[in-house]
Order: C-alpha cells, then structure tokens, then sequence
C-alpha cells in the first residue's frame, strides 16, 4: 500500500495566532487567532502541516514573552515589540501556548511568519522496496527559497530543536538549496541512496515571501 | 498486473464544436452559436466533450469572413473548473477575418459559444494546444517501472511540440485547470520536455500522475502522434 503526504506552506497571515486585542495591564493575550483551538489555549501550527515563526505588531510597545514547543523541546522567547513595526521571531514553534506582555498594549495582533519547516517527512523502511519521490512546488506566481535536509537517525521529538539539529550537524545531510524565486524541486534518484529516516523541508522565507506559498508532496510505495 | 494506455492526439478539425453556421441576433438562438459540430451527441445536447474523445484541447475559429469587430465569448470546464475565453476586440485572441484563430484555454467540455453580434459563416473546431488525459501511476506495484513512447509521424512534416510532466500532487478533477496548476508538474525526463521528435523513455521514479501536454502545432491540420504508456 501506497503512503502519499501533502502539505501545503500557506501565505503568511497577521491574525493566524491572535487578533486585533488590547491589554489595559501586563497579562496574557488571548489566542484567538484564525489557527487557534476551540478553548483559545494553544495554536499548534503542526496540525496544519508546517513549523514556523510568528509575527507580532501592535500599535504601542511592548515586551512580549512567547511560551511554545518545538520537537519537543520547550521554547520561552522575548520580543521587544515597536509601536507599528512588525516583529518575527527568531524561533519557529511546532505549539505556542501562551503569549504575555510586560505591561498595557494597543492593538496587538500576532500572525504566523515567514521562515520555518513543513513537517518532517518519516521513510517507511519496512518495505520490500524502498522507493519514493517528494516535491515542493510554488502555488503562487513568486515562492520562497527552501533547503532540503535528509536525517538518517531518529529526529522526531528528541528534544532538539530542529534548527539546532541543523546547525549542529547531528545526522543530518543538506542535500540541496533552491534560492530562486521560481523553481520546482525533486529529489533526483541518485540522491536516494543512501537511505534515511527522514525530509525535513526548511522554508527560508522573509517578509517579501510572505505572500506565497508552496505545496510539499511525497509518495512512497 | 501491466498497465497498457494508447492515446491518439487528432489532426485538427475546425468544425469538431459548431459546423459552419450563421448567428442571428434574434429568436431563441440569438448570439448563440449552435453546438453541432462533428464531436456533438445528441443524446447530450448544448455541449460538446473534447474528454470523451480522450483530449483536452484548445478552440479555433474559422471564418471566410471578417469578424474582427465581433466577440465570440466561449465558456466551458477543465478539470471542474469552469473556462471562459473571448475572442475579438475585448478578448485576448483575435476573432477570425478571413482565417483561422486559436485560444490558449484548454477545455475538457465546451458549454456554450456566443457572440456579441450577428455573424456570417463561422466554424468552431479544435485547437493547436493542450493536453492528452491524466494518467494515473499505480503506486501499489512493488516495483515503480514505466515507459513512455511518443510516435510523431514523418510525413507530412510535423508541427507538434510536446512536453511529458508528472506530479506527486492530487491534481485530478480540483476544480483548477491544468494550465493553472502546471507549478506542480515536473519533467519526467530531459528528453521528453519541447520536444518535436518521436522518443522512447523509462522511469522507475514513483509519481503521481503523468501528463502529456501539447505546447503547440505549427500545422494542426495534420499534426498527429500516438503516446503509448506501459506501467509494469
């Protein structure tokens, strides 16, 4: 039986964690965002596919802390919001589950960003046969830079964040960078051997990619 | 269990959609140009199918007459999703004048042509682009192997232009046309991308589906070829 994954990388949004909201004091923000759950307690990007930063702009400024989980490891980072100035920050999350700010705040909205992964691709290598193919295409006329990475130990939730994993070489092999504004990616046959775990599709986007959007595909037989 | 697929793509027919015809602009026909060119079926009326005749394919428009000042607007369906096209001074291709025109929209079924204008003496056939039908890769086999064969004829000199893609993507009836979603296609192989030449390929490289797309033909009258596909 056939294995076949899409995900899809969408065009950033400014309300997908939390929309338009105001704090008379220091205290927590709502996640009331477009890719909230149904109790406003946690946004979890890897339900939609993907792993990936998040944008904060607010009228005033504001120190915000991000409470979040990335393979596992938990992630606290600080963002030092300018009035009027969209801020990205510099971890992406796989589950963010709180927000707060230091102090009073005007119209804060915090929207998903612009670089991050699609989810880590498992091989099945319980196979007679191990033989499969993945591709990322543009949806939009412009795309975004990406870097494939094959893994050929076990990745997925081991406490690393996948940045760190990719930084630190632990196991992981760059197979290729595609930079250009329009490209279309596969992974050529020879790039097959040897066999790994896992893709991890990093996105490499910035505030002029944020409108577009790439589809991931992989079949396995 | 071998898969065996041969498609044919057909020399031009320029009154496959509407056999050569007047509009008037009264009466319950009125702008309407009739649907009963050489592919209509009259158990199935107001529609002419490209697909049942296993291609999906640009329009053309043949008159003897100048039209140029007339729009002829086309709609229809590709993949589930609906097509319109406009000839003519508010469209993107020009309406016939004293020739043939062609669109650059592919259609697996035309629903309706109709003009702004009463006209003498048009034809609407079949174009010079598109596609033959998606083919769907059996994933299931234990082993990916597949061959491709595109045989052109050599005589008369041949005019066609085609490319071979294939997609890991679900891209089969998702309401978006295949010209609007050809960022997911890829080529299956160097030799079988603007090619002009008959050619043979293999591929053990799993996909989704594999699509036959016609760039263009120089001379559609009698540009022909078959595509042969075998999935081991």
């Amino acid at each position: 039986m056939s294995r076949s994954l899409t995900y899809i990388w969408p065009a950033s949004n400014t309300t997908d964690v939390c929309k338009s909201q105001s704090l008379a004091a220091a205290g927590n923000l709502v996640l009331n965002g477009n890719l909230a759950n149904q109790t406003n307690s946690a946004v979890t990007f890897t339900d939609y596919g993907y792993i990936r930063s998040v944008v904060i702009r607010s009228d005033t400024n504001g120190a915000f802390t991000i409470n979040g989980t990335q393979n596992g490891f938990n992630i606290r980072e600080v963002m030092n919001v300018v009035a009027n100035t969209p801020l990205q920050s510099t971890n992406v999350f796989d589950t963010i589950s709180s927000i707060s700010v230091n102090g009073a705040i005007a119209n804060v909205s915090v929207g998903s960003g612009y670089k991050g992964f699609f989810k880590l691709i498992g091989v099945n290598l319980e196979r007679d046969v191990i033989n499969y193919s993945l591709s990322v295409a543009k949806l939009t006329e412009d795309s975004i830079g990406i870097t494939l990475h094959q893994a050929f130990s076990d990745i997925e939730g081991n406490g690393h964040l996948f940045s760190d994993i990719i930084l630190n070489n632990f196991n992981v092999l760059n197979i290729e960078t595609v930079t250009e504004a329009s490209y279309v990616l596969e992974i050529p046959t020879a790039l097959k051997s040897p066999l790994c775990k896992s893709f991890l599709v990093q996105i490499i986007g910035t505030v002029a990619t944020a409108a577009n959007s790439l589809q991931l595909n992989f079949i396995q037989t | 269990m071998s898969t065996y697929t041969k498609l044919t793509w057909p020399v031009q027919d320029v009154a496959a959609v509407a056999a050569l015809q007047n509009v008037s602009t009264s009466g319950p026909t009125a702008f309407k140009v009739l649907l009963n060119g050489t592919l209509s079926d009259s158990s199935i009326p107001d529609q002419v199918s490209f697909a049942k005749q296993n291609m999906i394919r640009s329009i053309s428009l043949t008159s003897v007459n100048n039209l140029s000042a007339t729009n002829f607007i086309i709609q229809g369906f590709q993949n589930g999703a609906f097509v319109t096209e406009t000839f003519g001074p508010a469209g993107t291709s020009p309406s016939p004048n004293n020739n043939t025109v062609y669109g650059t929209k592919s259609y697996d079924i035309i629903t309706s042509v109709t003009t702004t204008t009463a006209v003498t003496g048009i034809k609407v056939g079949t174009g010079d682009r598109g596609f033959l039908p998606l083919l769907m890769i059996n994933a299931n086999a234990g082993f990916i192997n597949y061959s491709m064969e595109i045989d052109i004829p050599t005589i008369p000199v041949s005019g066609i232009n085609y490319s071979v893609l294939k997609t890991l993507a679900q891209v089969s009836i998702n309401y978006t046309t295949f010209n609007d979603q050809l960022t997911k296609f890829f080529e299956v192989d160097p030799l079988l991308t603007n090619q002009t030449v008959s050619r043979s390929r293999n591929s053990i490289e799993i996909t989704n589906f594999v699509l036959l797309k016609v760039n263009s033909s120089s001379s559609p009258i009698t540009d022909t070829f078959d595509f042969t596909f075998l999935q081991e």
